[in-house]
């Protein structure tokens, strides 16, 4: 985590710091985890429970997306934020799509609270809950061919199975975060896996953290417009482009260096291989117009960045976040940078150096108690 | 004030002492030129010539000031401010101090670092630091 004091010694401990501070209030509040938690409890236990008739199929809940690698951020103004949720049922791989399909979607029907909440997405079925929040549930069968982790999902429209992959994408992920998993995010239950727990911002990967940003400037940037990159496709780019850097302007620095010229060198439009399932391209949903926005997405991220790291003063650092996050955000991440120096005033580690700047050093000049005066 | 800070150039003409000088509270802080003006027996006081510092509009005064170039550094009616105490360690640490929270005053128009408005008679926010 970053400090007020390690923001003190460089301009990039200080963008670090301010960029933290936007993943922090980005992050869903506790009552938003909580809520989602127990929605996802309860339809899991309604999917697999006794007395469900899909029981016999042994089905397995678990999370997949951005709730799984824990990238999720608040919802930007007026959207939602969903909750994706894989119901896998054994022994259905020769059944018809549609069938486990819809053997899923009565089960929930039969539900006189999910009834009225319910809607049929091509692969998924959605309910719509009160508020900001949504439930996609995501009907499975495992993949036998490809062997597990794969499962298979059915695309209601043209009726057949389509290859998918949660598990691996985020063992993937994880593994490009390079750093070992935070405890209490693997045990297992015997039908409902957990939810991963709400890991506080602080304890996050970097990468998570960049991702989090990416999509966070993705929502910024297309405000709501249903062509917006989508967040399988930023965090595929981002785990792609990341070296490990530790620093999150690094970081993220190089993922949008690394996208923009992979951008320049291809010939048409960029590919994006789903890295659990390398048949499938992301990039295959692109139209010319889509990608043309994705692309002025990232030329538009990259030269904000750059505002923001050449930045002269708070006042124009503020502005800059401002630009590519927010403006509430932007003016949340310098105050805590304010109330972090104050606390250290408070307790006497503020001191200045011998060129005229803060600092936690105990070479430097200690600074005597005082009370701003006047108007 | 050679040693604390080297980069202040100060002269002394009888009983006064103008330093000049340029500090930047953070990193990624503004650089601000500094003067500071003290007479034998007075308070210090300390200028941001030439329009450095602003409003955030018309009619909202800087935070803590004189005037738009002339902050209010401490309390003059307590002893914050003694004679005997260093330049470096009491005025120019107070006032890279409050170039810092005036930076965040104008990105977020909070002022987090505490302080005493006029008319107020009471040590609030740093009692415990002064005590």
């Amino acid at each position: 985590m970053s400090a007020p004091s390690l923001a003190l010694q460089s301009r990039q401990g200080q963008l670090d710091f301010f960029l933290e501070q936007v993943c922090f209030a980005l992050q869903l509040t506790e009552a938003q985890y909580e809520d989602a938690r127990s929605k996802y409890e309860a339809v899991g236990k309604w999917l697999s429970g006794p007395g469900s008739p899909l029981s016999q199929f042994q089905p397995v809940i678990f999370p997949q997306g951005s709730m799984r690698i824990g990238t999720t951020n608040r919802p930007w103004v007026g959207d939602e934020f969903d909750l994706d949720l894989v119901c896998r049922l054994h022994g259905c791989g020769t059944a018809h799509p549609n069938a486990v399909y819809e053997a899923v979607y009565a089960r929930l029907a039969n539900n006189g609270l999910y009834r009225p909440i319910l809607e049929k997405k091509n692969r998924c079925i959605r309910l719509n809950y009160a508020g900001d929040f949504h439930l996609d549930i995501i009907p499975a069968c495992p993949d036998t061919f490809r062997g597990e982790p794969f499962i298979k999902v059915p695309d209601r429209e043209m009726a057949v199975w389509k290859t998918s992959n949660p598990v691996g994408f985020a063992e993937i992920f994880f593994e490009c975060c390079k750093r070992q998993i935070v405890s209490g995010t693997e045990a297992l239950a015997k039908s409902i896996q957990p939810l991963p727990s709400a890991v506080p911002s602080q304890y996050k990967y970097v990468l998570q953290h960049i991702v989090q940003l990416m999509k966070r400037h993705r929502d910024r940037f297309f405000d709501g417009d249903n062509d917006a990159a989508r967040s399988i496709v930023l965090t595929t780019l981002a785990q792609t482009f990341y070296r490990g850097e530790q620093s999150l302007q690094d970081g993220l620095e190089g993922i949008l260096n690394g996208i923009f010229s992979a951008i320049e060198t291809c010939h048409g439009i960029l590919q994006v291989p789903n890295p659990s399932n390398p048949q499938e391209k992301f990039s295959d949903a692109w139209t010319s117009e889509s990608y043309a926005d994705f692309v002025a997405y990232i030329r538009n991220f990259r030269l904000q960045l750059d505002r923001l790291i050449r930045a002269n003063g708070l006042g124009s650092a503020s502005e800059a976040l401002g630009h590519l996050f927010g403006e509430r955000v932007a003016s949340k991440a310098i105050s805590a940078f304010g109330t972090g120096t104050e606390q250290l005033r408070k307790e006497n580690n503020l001191r200045i150096t011998k060129a005229g700047a803060l600092t936690t050093a105990s070479s430097g000049i200690g600074i005597r108690p005082n009370n701003f005066y006047g108007r | 004030m050679k040693t604390s800070l080297p980069d202040f150039a100060c002269t002394v003409v009888a009983n006064e002492l103008v330093c000049r000088g340029t500090v930047q509270p953070t990193p990624l802080g503004q650089c601000y030129r500094t003067v500071i003006w003290y007479v034998g027996g007075r308070k210090p006081r300390v200028f941001l010539p030439g329009g450095q510092i602003r409003r955030r509009n018309p009619e909202e005064p800087i935070p803590h000031t004189y005037s738009d170039d002339e902050p209010c550094l401490f309390f003059p009616k307590s002893s914050e401010w003694k004679p005997d105490m260093k330049i470096a360690a009491s005025v120019v640490g107070w006032l890279i101090l409050w170039l810092h929270y005036y930076e965040i005053w104008l990105a977020t128009g909070e002022w987090l670092g505490g302080g005493i408005d006029h008319g107020e008679r009471k040590v609030a926010v740093n009692e415990q630091s002064n005590a």
